[in-house]
């Protein structure tokens, strides 16, 4: 399997994170960081509309949220056509009962290193995804001979 | 405890799962931090000569993390004694006349049943307990006494339990809160019956909606999945 290089830091991957509770975003910001580039925010309402904006290459959130749950706005990320890797983190076990919804999951209190390699792994997936519709794009286009 | 509730014991153990579960909640997500905390500081500090200096450092946080894994442990632990649900066939039918029997309002309240038969799986007194929660809160909203109508109606494989009052209603602002564990605007109440309610039939693949009541107040509606025809349902325990 071809690998995509890590991301260099002038192209780091982009990673957007949501949780309601500002001391978890900034938990998880510090943790990530380093790897890399973070945006976060505190609603779904404002995630999507980032996601109209922005693109991201993974998007984390947590399960509990105002408005609308997490695998709700994980759901919607997965339909909108762009290929982006999907990732619930939640403390609560309530997430099993909702939806048949298939994301990672991963439970809190989460080994900081995993949740790395998780968006790390996922990043990278997102980042293939990207170059096969590239190159679906450019076989499509190309005039027959 | 009253012994001739036959709920009561269902009940109880909805709240202590309830109370447990936010507790729990609560708890990961400070454990969550704290666990995110070490290993920030390790991997600052690691770069640092205070850390190789001081094998104290390394000790510390290793005990930190430890502490996080061993109390996340005892999170997890539940006690089997608290596992009261037995999963069965039964009919809709006599669980929502078992819970309007067994709701608990006062003399001026009037409770009018409407439902057809049909056979779900899942705990009767679970479910039970679950629709007279939604009974009770909707004769609470009738300070003055009034009627509650319980009616049940079949739409392709599920059943909707329909719970109808007419009391003030609920303000769309407010739906998603009154969900909420904890959360309610009545003295001496816990909150948690709508919040129990949903988490039961979510249990089970259905689900409690918010809307409004044709009669003025509100309407809350518990699904719950139809399973196929059984000639083998009998009446689970309890003496009814």
């Amino acid at each position: 399997m071809a690998v995509t290089p890590a991301a260099t830091a002038s192209s780091r991957f982009q990673v957007l994170v949501v949780d309601d509770d500002r001391g978890m975003l900034a938990s998880i910001s510090s943790v990530l960081s380093d790897d890399v580039d973070v945006v976060t925010c505190e609603t779904p309402q404002h995630a999507l509309e980032l996601l109209k904006i922005r693109s991201f290459h993974v998007v984390c959130s947590d399960f509990k949220m105002p408005g609308m749950n997490g695998l709700e706005l994980l759901r919607r990320v997965s339909e909108s056509g762009q290929p982006v890797g999907c990732l619930l983190i939640t403390g609560s076990d309530e997430y099993r009962s909702v939806g048949n919804d298939r994301h990672y999951v991963l439970l809190k209190p989460f080994d900081p290193q995993r949740l790395i390699a998780m968006v790390m792994q996922l990043a990278r997936v997102t980042e293939m995804k990207r170059s096969v519709q590239v190159l679906e794009t450019t076989v499509r286009r190309r005039p027959r001979l | 405890m009253r012994r001739s509730d036959p709920l009561a014991l269902a009940e109880l153990a909805a709240v202590i799962e309830e109370a447990t579960t936010v507790t729990r909640h609560g708890l990961r997500n400070k454990l969550g931090s704290i666990r995110n905390a070490a290993f920030y500081i390790r991997r600052r500090l690691s770069e640092t000569e205070a850390w190789a200096a001081d094998p104290r450092l390394d000790t510390m946080a290793s005990l930190l993390e430890t502490d996080v894994a061993t109390a996340n442990e005892l999170l997890g632990r539940t006690d089997e004694r608290l596992h009261t649900r037995n999963p069965e066939h039964f009919d809709i039918k006599k669980c929502v006349l078992d819970a309007a029997k067994h709701a608990r309002t006062v003399a001026s309240i009037r409770i009018e049943v409407d439902a057809p038969p049909a056979v779900t799986h899942a705990d009767f007194h679970e479910v039970a307990m679950a629709i007279r929660c939604v009974v009770e809160n909707a004769a609470e909203a009738m300070p003055d006494g009034g009627l509650v109508r319980v009616l049940g109606r079949i739409d392709g494989g599920k059943y909707h339990v329909d719970v109808l009052d007419g009391g003030t209603g609920i303000d769309d602002s407010l739906r998603e809160a009154v969900l909420r564990a904890w959360y309610t605007t009545k003295v001496g109440h816990l909150g948690l019956g709508l919040n129990i309610a949903q988490r039961v039939v979510q249990r089970y693949g259905g689900k409690l909606t918010i809307g409004r009541s044709p009669f003025g107040g509100t309407l809350v509606s518990l699904s719950l999945e139809i399973a196929e025809k059984r000639q083998d349902v009998e009446d689970p325990p309890g003496g009814r």
